[in-house]
């Protein structure tokens, strides 16, 4: 009797000794303590890590099968909310850069008092023709035609040739009935400038006298009455002094390409 | 039943058409083949120059020059020079080809970009005092009509295709 009492004890006190061990090594792993010995897990401490690591993967699956309901519901509202604050954010991108732009045509409007009304690119001209664009303000936002176009600051896009009641047609700079007074470089040598098409617009009435570099400036300069002095359309990219010819052939690079623009400022006086 | 699917199918060419002219008012400005743009509902159109419905041909030319005159200067100039050209195209092919032939889709692709740009520039230059015809004369416009004849060949493969695929599942 007394042998099998303490056959008995010894069996109670093995299992407590084995579940002391085990569970030695677990309450190390919550706290994050590495075992004792030279900072090297043994190997039963390892073995219990990777026992307790299948058991809590069990755990997880086992509870994905009880929540599933509620784990895709969950699921579903967190894409939902995901989505929004993507669309969030591209209303926040465009506020940016529309605010950026504003405060460009402010500093603008204070220097030279002129103002300027916002409005998106809706529709290009379909043809080789001619290079024109629509856009979504007309008549009454106070469109008139003749008043320029302008993007980035003071970057001369086009003109307005067209408004309906609610849109506006703009002829482009690169179209081949578009004609403006300019200026070229520090010198303000007097010049037309004129579009071409799909072709690379040029200067025409400049003298051969007269000294043009490649890469000068070229700026509008209010002498034509239909744009104001000092926006800017591009860059010299060619010149050609022909024998026997009194004007010189100059192409001109311009400074914003209009098929790649979405938005536009059209500046109202 | 039949009234139906007629009046379907006459849907289904609108807004192939109204699909190709957004296209042309939209992105393709963005690529330009050797300095031109093709026209897409010109294609569209030519490509089914030979259909025996041309009813439904001459109304995809109303909405596609809408489409392009709201798109441009919206004075009417688009949706009268494809009206012209396809009616001309139409009646020509009906009265000198006994067959529908699949090359000649592609010289009348050619042929049809020159009338409709030479109706075009007509029209804008007596109606809108807008001279055009530097372009019209320009190297360029020879590259847009090859590009557009073999635009018109290309879509009325893919067309005779489904066709053939439809006759086999019909079988």
């Amino acid at each position: 009797m007394s042998t099998k009492r303490t056959n008995n004890l010894i069996v109670i006190l093995l299992i407590i000794a084995f579940l002391g061990s085990f569970m030695r090594p677990v309450l190390a792993l919550a706290t994050n303590e590495e075992d004792s010995n030279n900072g090297d897990k043994t190997f039963t401490a390892r073995a219990r890590t990777i026992l307790l690591r299948a058991v809590q993967d069990i755990d997880n699956w086992v509870r994905g099968l009880i929540y599933f309901k509620e784990i895709q519901e969950e699921n579903n509202v967190l894409v939902f909310q995901n989505r929004a604050l993507k669309s969030l954010l591209i209303d926040y991108h465009n506020l940016k850069s529309e605010n950026e732009l504003l405060r460009e045509a402010l500093k603008i409007h204070q220097s030279q008092d002129i103002n300027f009304l916002l409005a998106n690119v809706i529709g290009r001209s379909p043809l080789n023709f001619s290079q024109t664009f629509v856009i979504d303000v007309g008549e009454e936002d106070g469109i008139k035609v003749g008043q320029s176009v302008v993007w980035g600051g003071k970057t001369l896009i086009g003109e307005i040739i067209d408004v309906r009641k609610n849109s506006s047609t703009v002829r482009a700079i690169t179209d081949s009935e578009f004609r403006a007074a300019v200026f070229v470089g520090e010198g303000r040598t007097e010049a037309l400038f004129t579009g071409n098409g799909f072709l690379p617009p040029f200067l025409d009435l400049v003298p051969t006298k007269e000294e043009i570099a490649l890469n000068e400036q070229v700026y509008t300069s209010g002498l034509d009455n239909k744009f104001i002095r000092g926006l800017y359309v591009g860059d010299v990219s060619e010149i050609n002094k022909p024998e026997g010819k009194i004007f010189q052939e100059i192409k001109i690079t311009p400074a914003l390409d209009w098929t790649s623009i979405y938005q536009v400022l059209v500046i109202v006086h | 039943m039949k009234k139906i699917k007629q009046i379907l199918h006459v849907l289904t060419f609108l807004l192939f058409i109204s699909l190709l002219a957004i296209l042309q008012i939209t992105i393709i400005n963005q690529y330009p083949i050797g300095g031109v743009k093709v026209n897409l509902v010109l294609i569209g159109l030519l490509a089914n120059i030979f259909n025996p419905r041309f009813g439904k041909v001459v109304l995809g030319a109303v909405v596609g020059g809408l489409i392009y005159d709201f798109g441009g200067i919206f004075n009417f100039i688009s949706l009268i020079s494809f009206l012209v050209t396809i009616v001309i195209l139409h009646l020509w092919s009906k009265k000198y080809l006994v067959k529908k032939n699949m090359l000649m889709i592609f010289f009348f692709g050619a042929i049809g970009t020159i009338f409709f740009n030479f109706f075009y520039v007509l029209l804008s230059y007596f109606l809108f005092h807008a001279n055009f015809f530097y372009y019209f004369l320009s190297l360029r416009h020879v590259v847009e009509i090859l590009l557009n004849g073999g635009g018109a060949f290309i879509f009325a493969l893919i067309g005779e295709g489904f066709t053939q695929i439809s006759h086999l599942f019909k079988k």
